[in-house]
């Protein structure tokens, strides 16, 4: 046994310790060097899950029911695996709305509602105090076990008493220095850590003794442990739970985790880096795994040590075999898990019990807020609520937790967290989930934990007549709080998580399906559930509030300093200093309620911002009504666009065609123009000669026949003038009439040939043919098609130079169709008019295009009609003759049709 | 991309870890005796449960490569 002195002593140092931790952890901070930017940290804190409850009270759980302590690690293992998932949207959201709570992340979901936030603190408050008590309890027994009978040496002073102030004075010191309540708490963060490596480290030390030294391995006490007449089950079949329990408490377990306020505290409200979230998700787990490693081993070298009750293995083994030094080792690591949960507990329940129960009430009393100093009587309420949270848990542990063991009172607890579940599940996942279902939900889940659960443990401790727990409420068997509706088979916890979890989630459903929401319980909802996609959400306000008002209530709340930083930040985002008499805007009153909301909550935040702004958020039938508007102005606008550009194409077109009919028009007049000249040239020559005969009686005989000569020429090409142009109005008319036959164009080109022979011999002109000798047929009305050859040789013999010119006329059949080309060697056709020397009155004088045909100027037009009507295509090409090619094609007509 | 895959895998070995550390797996797992005749089932759990620490671990450090 140890002297009280030196435990005193090693406490104090320790707690001590802790303090000169938590400082250095702050000094650093307020000197901007942080020492929790760290994922280790982070999840070394994280490990504040693991209190006095863990340290000890696992192994007497091992004794008593074997593998039933795993599940309580094993579901924050699997929570600890989906931390990508939930809690990192809760960081997420916690992080922008400026959340302080669980309490305050509740009751902001659901439209900032002080009633839900005052329920869920008093939910908290209620599962906490006993667990305190526990944490109290455990340092009390250790305490004793190490100092024996010497305990009563502490002058009257009981060792649980003494470390509870110390913690007090702990959490006052490091977790309410500042207003703010989403101020990391860096100082106490460090301490917190460095509690979670003391605690690992004194299990481990521990461990490793009993199962190395005071026994020869894990094999050697397990093989011992077998020859015990009484050994705690080693499988979950023969536990005292079975799987179903197994499966309830490792789920209990896990939402216990996500849920428990110190766990919101460390693991949202301290988190510096999201980050962190992705290392602590397999290091806690890791975490956990060890520091239960040696659970069985110093349970079954308790037993077959034959100490008596196991939750104090961890000091009676080192004491039984000697080793004080050991022990007390022990002893610092269950101090260390105790204090850490009663430090963390007691500043996030104090935020809580400050922000939605107490400052609430008192904001409504005009003199208390006129006499004080609002940020100073925040931080005091808060000090105020540490300490009577503490003394509370003291008095439970005096008054009722002495009669349990560990285990029962820390599963009871985490019954009761475990009702947060449903309404932050369903805020974070479903959009209709609403005020009403959340309180509804809270109240009957609640109502059946402590039905099913708080009160029969009450019974059995003998504060209560335990007749209602074997009979039921009122003598009804179904009313039986352990069997509830005849559901029996299951333990106590797992009974109680059944009916409690699912009446509060029945609820929450039920009325998320039936209830309405507020406008600012959809608007919450709405930054809940889809945060990213509704982060503007938050700046649609409309109302009136001067800038002197919101102004006046940052200074009453936050003090003069911390206002002016808010309007700093303010000024540097419009550029410019905001008159008081201003109409502040929507984001002036939302960045003046969430730094309200870091001080006193959301909930108060809201009462408070709504006291000076007249008017309210724009609810979501305003919003739907907008957007509708907006939407139909957008749609019609769109329609507008729509029709501006149909009417733009419309004008295009009708310009274009104007532009076409304009140029027809034109080419109607040059048509009629270069007509009229046509037919009067000759015209004019028969007319001048015809009166030349006619008035001069005298002429010679020769003088006369050559005159009547000009006459017959000057009628032919009146004649062939007036024949083109019939062609060509019946050809484009559809009027012309096609004697379609099958013909072999050999024939036609060599008939061509033959009927200009004279013309080319007139101008001695050389003309060569080269026809393929494969029969060429084609599809075509003969007459017509002879006139193309005779245009094509006429124009050629009139384009080569006397004499000296020279044109080649081809015929070759290419696959499917047969080519002609009639080349020559005169002064070509320039690319850019090769396609319009077959509109009419274009040809070429020279080397210019020109209006002025030496024919009647319609020849190329008529051929390319004649062609074109039979499927074929005629065009203008260089020849290696050095002058003009052109050329045509028609599809061979196919022998079996020809024979038809 | 990346990270919808690495959250997709750690719902995976979530998944894995309740299949594994629940009825019916534990079931067959509780019918199974060491030579020395303790049950395998204490061994089994801490194992099962150093391979989903493994595995997170994996999962997190290495986070999937982006396509």
């Amino acid at each position: 046994m140890l002297s009280a002195s030196i435990v005193l002593l090693i406490s104090l140092l320790y707690l001590g310790a802790l303090f000169a931790i938590a400082s250095f952890g702050d000094l650093r901070a307020d000197r901007g060097r942080s020492v929790i930017r760290s994922p280790w940290i982070y999840t070394l804190s994280l490990g504040v899950y693991c209190t006095a409850w863990t340290y000890y009270g696992s192994v007497g759980l091992a004794t008593r029911q074997g593998l039933d302590f795993l599940p309580v690690f094993l579901g924050p293992t699997l929570a600890a695996l989906l931390f990508g998932f939930l809690p990192l949207k809760m960081l997420c959201i916690a992080k922008t709305q400026g959340i302080t709570s669980i309490a305050d992340f509740i009751a902001a979901r659901y439209g900032k509602s002080a009633s839900l936030a005052g329920l869920v603190t008093i939910v908290a408050v209620v599962s906490a105090i006993p667990y305190i008590a526990l944490q109290l309890k455990a340092v009390s027994a250790s305490v004793t076990v190490l100092i024996g009978s010497d305990g009563e040496a502490i002058g009257g002073a009981d060792a649980a008493l003494l470390v509870l102030l110390l913690i007090a004075l702990f959490s006052v010191l490091f977790g309410t220095r500042h207003i703010d309540a989403t101020e990391r708490h860096e100082g106490m963060v460090l301490a917190i850590a460095f509690e979670s490596v003391v605690k690992l480290a004194a299990f481990l030390i521990v461990g490793i003794y009993v199962t190395y030294v005071m026994f020869d391995g894990f094999g050697d006490i397990f093989g011992r442990a077998a020859r015990m007449p009484h050994v705690p089950p080693l499988t979950v079949d023969a536990s005292t739970t079975g799987y179903a329990d197994w499966f309830l408490i490792t789920a209990l377990s896990g939402l216990a985790f996500l849920f428990l306020d110190r766990q919101f505290q460390v693991a949202v409200i301290e988190n510096v880096d999201e980050a962190h979230l992705r290392t602590a998700s397999w290091a806690l787990p890791a975490y956990l795994l060890a520091i239960n490693l040696f659970v069985f081993p110093i349970a079954l070298g308790g037993m077959i040590h034959g100490l008596g009750e196991g939750d104090l293995f961890m000091l009676l083994l080192p004491l039984a075999s000697g080793h004080d030094w050991l022990a007390l080792i022990a002893y610092l690591g269950g101090l260390s898990a105790a204090s850490a949960m009663i430090i963390v507990a007691t500043i996030a329940l104090s935020t809580m019990v400050s922000n939605d129960l107490i400052m609430p009430f008192l904001l409504r009393v005009d003199w208390i807020s006129r006499r004080f100093a609002l940020p100073r009587l925040i931080l005091m309420v808060r000090r105020a609520a540490i300490l009577l949270l503490l003394l509370l848990g003291y008095a439970f542990y005096r008054l009722v937790v002495e009669s349990f063991p560990l285990v029962s009172i820390g599963l009871i607890a985490f019954c009761g967290v475990a009702q947060f579940a449903p309404p932050v599940v369903a805020g974070l996942y479903w959009r209709e989930a609403n005020l009403t279902g959340a309180i509804l939900g809270l109240v009957g889940g609640v109502s059946v934990w402590l039905y099913t659960l708080v009160l029969p443990t009450l019974a059995a401790a003998g504060l209560l007549d335990a007749g209602f727990v074997s009979h039921g409420a009122f003598g009804i068997a179904l009313l039986r709080p352990e069997a509830l509706m005849g559901l029996e088979g299951l333990g106590p916890v797992s009974h109680a998580v059944i009916w409690s979890l699912g009446v509060n989630t029945a609820l929450v459903v039920a009325c998320g399906l039936l209830a309405r929401q507020g406008n600012l319980e959809r608007m919450q909802a709405a930054l809940f559930v889809t945060p990213a996609q509704n982060a503007a959400v938050g700046r649609l306000w409309r109302g009136e509030a001067r800038v002197a008002a919101l102004r006046g209530l940052l200074i009453r709340f936050l003090g003069q300093e911390r206002a002016d930083t808010v309007f700093a930040i303010d000024l540097r985002r419009r550029g410019r200093v905001l008159s008081p008499d201003e109409p502040a805007d929507a984001a002036l009153v939302q960045r003046t309620e969430r730094q309200l909301a870091r001080a006193i909550g959301a909930a108060s935040a809201r009462v408070m911002v709504g006291s000076v702004v007249r008017g309210e958020v724009v609810g979501p039938d305003d919003l739907i009504q907008i957007l509708d508007e907006t939407s139909r102005a957008i749609e019609y606008g769109h329609r507008l666009e729509q029709k501006s550009a149909a009417l733009e194409r419309a004008t295009e077109e009708l310009r274009e065609a104007n532009e076409r009919l304009r140029q027809v028009d034109q080419l109607k007049d040059d048509f009629l123009a270069t007509v009229s000249h046509e037919l009067r040239t000759p015209l004019t020559s028969i007319r001048s000669f015809s009166e030349i005969l006619l008035d001069s009686p005298d002429l010679t005989p020769e003088e006369r026949s050559t005159f009547l000569q000009i006459i017959v020429r000057e009628s032919e090409r009146l004649t062939r003038l007036i024949n083109d142009f019939l062609d060509l109005s019946k050809i484009e008319s559809g009027k012309m009439e096609w004697h379609v036959g099958v013909h072999a164009l050999a024939d036609i080109v060599a008939e061509a040939v033959a009927a200009t022979h004279g013309v080319f011999a007139e101008r001695r002109v050389a003309l060569t043919t080269e026809i393929d000798k494969q029969p060429a047929l084609v599809r075509c009305d003969r007459d017509r098609l002879v006139q193309v050859m005779i245009n094509l040789l006429s124009n050629a013999s009139k384009f080569v130079p006397e004499e000296e010119g020279r044109v080649h006329v081809q015929l070759r059949c290419q696959g499917g169709t047969q080519l002609v080309q009639v080349a020559d060697n005169g002064p070509g056709v320039p690319a850019p008019y090769r396609e319009a020397i077959f509109e009419k009155f274009r040809q070429m004088s020279g080397s210019v295009l020109t209006n002025k045909p030496k024919g009647t100027g319609l020849g190329l037009a008529i051929c390319r009609q004649i062609v074109e009507h039979f499927g074929g295509r005629i065009w203008a090409e260089d020849t290696a003759l050095g002058g003009a090619c052109i050329c045509f094609t028609l599809p061979a007509a196919q022998v079996g049709k020809a024979a038809a | 991309m990346a990270e919808r895959r690495l959250r997709r895998r750690q719902f995976a070995i979530f998944l894995a870890g309740l299949l594994s550390l629940n009825f019916p797996v534990l079931a067959i797992v509780d019918a199974i005796r060491l030579p020395s005749g303790v049950p395998l089932t204490p061994l089994y759990l801490f194992t099962a449960w150093l391979g989903l620490i493994l595995l997170s671990a994996a999962a997190t450090m290495r986070p999937p490569k982006v396509d």
